[in-house]
């Protein structure tokens, strides 16, 4: 083994690990999980009729254990194929949204289209990865495809792909059952067709993948560099990226989303010694197959001992997690574009912000007043009597969670210097979801006071855990970003676990994902309106901070203000701003993100300026989209945060796109 | 320590405390020593330049005069007190830091820029004040920065933004400047431009300054001392006559070097022989 | 849509009158006529009492796996069961809404327009049809028609009674009620369901013997139902279309055990957290399922 040279992304992550040693340990783990596996098969067979047995073994487990190999071959190929061709060593399915974009796909498929997915299950699962995939990288190129900004458009593609299939599930009933069970990740089978076409793709992709290895060691150099050595990237990048995402979402329609395989395969293979491109686009696939396998091995024996079923998908998110949270401080680090220049200010910020706060009351007494089918404006007093006390808490609680919402989404982006950092993205909403998890878990009835407990304990677990992450790692506010991205996905796994046992807290939590405003109370709704009150104040005092540590560590710390004290703060401001409006409008509104852009591009150039019209903006988009969402299908009722986030997406991704222009 | 030990005499016959003192400062990143046990004593009112080749170790013996970064050993004093004992605030209105590239700074305006440089006076919450807008004002006068003041800072030219960095300095209100390379990216013009500004600034208002240069002329041509690092240590001490001669550039850069005379003033121009 | 208010409502009234079957803790202020439902089975029950409410929810999902009993055209929609639309129910200004435990998490927003009556149905390891009877003695008494609730639920035992009889002279009596889930997974109904219970009546054993949650399991693997190789294996509606292919040429559907022996059934959708009605429609399509397999059967 010689000293590995500094091969692009990958250099600096390499350790020299004997070749020889490390494919020792690879073997042995197989053979581990083959005894494993055996052992479960066997505990498995007891019970069962003879005459079931061998079928069972010929039909079930067999071809399961074969998908498993099959499957993490796939996934390990994809994920050094996305790796090496985007450059980032955290680039896998996973963390692209390729697994939860064809989930999204194939749900929309069982609603709406039940034949398509009959006949062509692999195809609509690849046109919704290769969409979302697709959405990602155009939104990384803007940030000159960063992989930590390529990270962070991955995990939003894929929250809002989430709350979409929560919906969907929401909206079908029991009859999308199989959603649950595909989200978690199975790797059951009834035949040997899957394996057929799973092995026929594998083979061909590995076929392409020998071919493209030059160009593929060349594209790991920058892109100035293979072009002027004769290689046309853009043909080959996308040609690679294709055939990686046909493996991963044909992986994904089978067995649905497998967290991480891609990711753990490709950075252990060149942990394990793999330097060269082809050796790794030998060796990931093999660490793949010994990985899925292994893991579901252990997964077969706990249900064959347990009786309980465990999504092995969801385990593997659970193991790759740490190991995300490892590689994403060691990620290169991309020189990005400077920011475009020519913002728009406006000459007469207060006039606009008391225009904005004068629509804002326009807006909350439409709202009020309007009839539930949005036909026309009520005029009886005792129609108007009726629907207040209904209407007012989720308005004013909506408002509240916006506004606050929309400053923390201000702070966090002022803070990281980065247009993607939102409250959404920091992984506090997630804790949130995976507090709720627990306490569902424990108690499916549970009341709204417990779950504001547990959200609440959830949110500041995960802030916690994040601040821990990024101390460790000298709070950088790009290290606040990857502890919140690794934190997301890490209690993402775990709301999958609980969400995959069905039963009554799975659509529970599901109601809360898709972010209903149906269920706030009075005393909710003037909670929130207090702690708006009373926070948003600080955040605007704080406005000099925000603009001093914009300037990055060094100009802050040579001005006298210490960035990891006063960043300490805001991040702790942004959390409990994020928790508390959590609580009303759910994970997911986008808000955070969308308010602070749109003030940013209305001219609010100054932070106390944007601090304000943000929070303004952000009460404002959601008393628009609540309106709408409880009228648009009177008397269905859309999700609040949900439709927010669906309004607010496609205006993101245009905003995100002009300003890199 | 005391104060009194670190007191010297600047041959004016008034004892002023050194601009810097450092004893056996050393710094090591993952087991390679970047600096190793300097001692050094800075004296105000100065220009100093640091030269030396790249990875001599005097970015980072900059960021550790500018408390971006602590010694692993020995100690630094500042202005007669050991650096680690002043409040954050204190410390940034006394030692105005420059980067090697200054952060991008996301639409802001010039003025707006120079403002910030307030903020070790006024704090978070403290209003702005009229000494602070006439310390923002005469900044820019004296940068010549006026012009552009409503302009946003990334739409300037190199040269334009490293005189409203400058301003920001200023405004700032420290007597010590210390600059990380603040000419690499201008053009001969705007190089000598800016080092002028810096040079006026020592000689008008009696500031202190380390800079860090690349260019032994433009070093030579301003500074009143240069210093020369090489591994971790300094292999050259002096005025700029004394350190641009062909066998001490050689030591430095470890290529052969020659030195003439410019035929008008006689300062001494260093080339590659 | 208002209607007038008078000091004693018909509700009211009846109630008085059929005091004997009436829940008379329940007081009534100044309730407007008509009531609504959120629940499925108080929507059944309701409309097998021959009572039309104002409003219930997700009628569209209902008209597909309800079924039956038929709603009339008047009933307004509220909406998803779980995201009901309070609205439509404040303006239409109901006398009194019933729900069962599921919709308790609205009784906030209901009790601010109307007094709400949940019912304690589906609780995880009690039978539900016994509470289900009591339930729909107690809507009947409160709208002065106790006799005809007696007479409701005395018809349905009745007709589970008569098609036990018919199922007098099947082979198999283990039967395994399950809902698919995808190709390879399934959820078992367990002994306290509805459907399991409805199983009981009709004389069958419920074969599934695990445990149960949720009135069914967590999703179990299809390899599970080969433990039980005598078992009748019915599927309820309705399958999700990839796994209807699976089922008829998947290898391990056709290697199980029930399958193999053509004791197997999909049936029509059938509402799993229903009232009588629904336990009167499983046992139909269980019985037609059954009896028609052992007309098909060589022996």
């Amino acid at each position: 083994m010689t000293r590995s040279p500094n091969d692009g992304t990958a250099g600096r992550l390499t350790v020299r690990a004997p070749g020889a040693v490390a494919a020792g340990l690879w073997l042995l783990l197989f053979l581990a999980g083959l005894a494993v596996f055996a052992f479960a098969a066997r505990q498995s067979l007891v019970g069962l009729a003879p005459s079931f047995a061998g079928d069972y073994l010929a039909y079930g487990l067999s071809p399961r254990a074969a998908f498993a190999l099959l499957g993490g071959a796939a996934l390990g190929l994809a994920g050094a194929l996305l790796q090496r061709t985007l450059r980032n060593p955290a680039a896998d399915a996973s963390t692209l949204g390729v697994g939860a974009g064809a989930q999204l796909a194939l749900g929309a498929a069982t609603l709406f289209a039940p034949s398509l997915i009959a006949e062509a299950r692999s195809l609509v699962a690849f046109g919704g990865g290769g969409g979302a995939l697709a959405l990602v990288l155009y939104l990384a190129r803007s940030r000159n495809y960063d992989p930590v900004t390529m990270i962070l458009c991955g995990l939003v593609v894929s929250l809002v792909c989430g709350a979409l299939s929560a919906t969907l599930i929401l909206a079908g009933g029991d009859y999308m059952l199989s959603l649950y069970l595909w989200g978690g990740g199975t790797l059951a089978q009834t035949g040997w067709r899957n394996d057929a076409v799973l092995a026929s793709l594998l083979i061909s992709a590995g076929l392409a993948a020998f071919l493209l290895r030059r160009p593929l060691a060349l594209l790991g150099l920058s892109d100035e560099t293979a072009k002027s050595l004769g290689v046309s990237t853009a043909a080959i990048r996308l040609a690679v990226v294709l055939v990686a995402t046909v493996l991963a979402t044909t992986v994904t329609a089978f067995a649905g989303i497998i967290g991480f395989v891609g990711l753990m395969a490709a950075n252990l293979a060149r942990l394990s010694g793999a330097r060269t491109p082809g050796a790794q686009l030998l060796a990931a696939p093999l660490v793949g197959a010994v990985l899925l396998f292994a893991t579901d091995a252990a997964v077969l024996a706990i249900e064959a001992v347990f009786g309980t079923g465990v999504a092995t998908g969801a385990v593997t998110a659970l193991i790759g997690g740490p190991l995300l949270l490892w590689l994403l401080p060691r990620l290169p680090q991309r020189a990005t574009a400077p920011m475009a220049t020519a913002f728009r200010r406006l000459a007469a910020p207060r006039a606009v912000l008391l225009c904005l706060a004068a629509l804002t009351v326009v807006a909350a007494l439409v709202s009020l007043l309007l009839k539930p089918d949005a036909t026309g404006f009520f005029r009886e007093q005792a129609d108007i009597a009726a629907l207040l006390p209904l209407r007012w808490p989720r308005l004013l609680a909506g408002a509240s969670a916006s506004a606050m919402l929309a400053v923390a989404g201000v702070v966090l982006q002022r803070f990281t210097a980065n247009p993607i950092a939102s409250p959404e993205v920091l992984g506090i909403s997630s804790g949130a979801g995976l507090g709720l998890a627990a306490l569902l878990l424990v108690a499916p009835f549970a009341g709204t006071g417990a779950m504001l407990v547990a959200t609440g304990a959830g949110s500041l677990a995960a802030l916690a855990a994040i601040l821990i992450f990024a101390r460790a790692a000298r709070l950088g506010p790009e290290r606040l970003l990857l502890g919140g991205i690794a934190v997301a996905s890490l209690a993402g796994a775990g709301v999958t676990l609980v969400m995959a046992r069905g039963g009554p807290e799975a659509s529970r939590l599901l109601d809360w994902m898709s972010g209903s405003t149906l269920r706030v109370t009075s005393g909710l709704a003037l909670a929130e309106a207090v702690l708006a009150v009373l926070l948003l104040p600080l955040a605007c005092l704080a406005h000099r901070w925000l603009a001093v540590l914009g300037l990055g560590a060094v100009t802050s710390r040579s001005l006298g203000l210490s960035p990891s004290r006063a960043g300490g703060l805001l991040v702790t401001l942004a959390a409990i701003l994020t928790a508390a409006a959590t609580l009303a409008v759910g994970p997911l509104s986008f808000v955070g993100l969308m308010a602070p852009h749109l003030a940013r591009s209305m001219g609010f150039a100054r932070p106390r300026e944007q601090l304000v019209g943000a929070a303004l903006l952000g009460a404002l988009i959601m008393i628009a989209t609540d309106t709408a969402a409880r009228s648009l299908a009177f008397p269905y009722q859309l999700p609040t945060g949900l439709f927010a986030a669906l309004v607010g997406g496609p205006y993101l991704v245009a905003m995100l796109l002009r300003r890199a222009r | 320590m005391t104060s009194g030990s670190m007191r010297a005499d600047d041959g004016s016959g008034v004892h002023r405390a050194p601009l810097f003192r450092l004893e056996g400062v050393g710094f090591t990143i993952s087991g390679r020593t970047i600096l190793d046990d300097l001692d050094l004593t800075l004296e105000p009112g100065r220009v100093h330049g640091l030269i030396g080749p790249n990875g001599s170790g005097k970015s980072t013996l900059v960021k550790l005069l500018a408390r971006q970064a602590s010694p692993h050993r020995g100690t630094i004093g500042f202005s007669g007190r050991p650096i680690e004992t002043f409040g954050d605030r204190e410390f940034a209105r006394r030692l105005a830091y420059l980067p090697q590239t200054p952060p991008p700074t996301d639409g802001m305006t010039a003025r707006e820029l120079v403002a910030l440089g307030r903020y070790p006076h006024h704090g978070a919450l403290g209003r702005l004040g009229a000494a602070d807008t006439a310390a923002i004002d005469e900044a820019m006068a004296r940068t010549g920065t006026r012009e552009f003041a409503a302009r946003a800072v990334d739409t300037l030219s190199g040269g334009e933004r490293q005189r409203v960095w400058l301003a920001m300095m200023i405004a700032q209100g420290a007597s010590c400047l210390v600059l990380d390379e603040p000419t690499s990216a201008l053009d001969v013009a705007h190089q000598a431009e800016m080092l002028e500004l810096v040079r006026r600034l020592c000689d008008d208002h009696d500031h202190s300054v380390v800079i860090v240069l690349h260019d032994i002329n433009m070093a030579a041509r301003t500074c009143d001392r240069l210093i020369a690092l090489k591994g971790g240590n300094i292999v050259a001490d002096g005025p700029p006559s004394e350190i641009v001669e062909p066998e001490m550039l050689e030591r430095i850069y470890g290529v052969r070097m020659g030195v003439f005379r410019q035929p008008g003033t006689g300062a001494p121009i260093g080339y590659v022989a | 849509m208002t209607r007038p208010r008078t000091g004693l409502t018909r509700r009211a009234f009846l109630s008085a009158v059929g005091a004997s079957f009436a829940c008379p803790g329940v007081a009534i202020a100044a309730a407007g006529d008509g009531f609504a439902v959120v629940d499925w089975a108080l929507l059944e029950t309701a409309l097998a009492l021959g009572l039309v409410p104002l409003a219930a929810p997700e009628l569209i999902l209902y008209r597909r796996l309800v079924v039956e009993p038929p709603v009339p055209a008047t009933v307004l929609d509220l909406g998803l069961r779980g995201a009901l639309g309070f609205e439509r129910l404040a303006l239409l200004r109901p006398g009194i809404v019933y729900g069962s435990n599921y919709s308790a998490w609205a009784a906030p927003q209901i009790e601010a327009i109307a007094p709400f009556e949940a019912f304690e149905l589906f609780v995880p390891g009690e039978p539900p049809l016994d509470k289900i009877a009591a339930m729909t003695l107690a809507l009947a008494g409160d709208f002065g028609i106790a006799g005809h609730g007696r007479a409701v639920v005395a018809r349905a035992r009745a007709e589970l009674a008569a098609r036990r009889t018919q199922l007098a002279g099947i082979d198999t009596r283990d039967v395994l009620l399950v809902d698919v889930g995808d190709a390879s997974h399934v959820r078992v109904y367990g002994a306290d369901s509805l459907f399991g219970e409805t199983l009981a009546r009709l004389g069958l054993a419920n074969a599934w013997i695990g445990g149960t949650r949720y009135s069914a399991t967590a999703p179990v693997g299809i390899e599970a139902l080969a433990a039980h190789p005598q078992a009748f294996l019915i599927v309820v509606g309705p399958v999700p279309p990839d796994a209807r292919a699976e089922m008829r040429q998947g290898a391990l559907w056709r290697a199980l055990p029930p399958v193999a022996a053509g004791r197997f059934a999909v049936v029509d959708p059938c509402n799993a957290f229903g009232a009588l009605p629904a336990a009167l429609r499983l046992a139909r399509l269980v019985t037609a399922a059954l009896l028609s397999a052992k007309g098909r059967s060589p022996a």
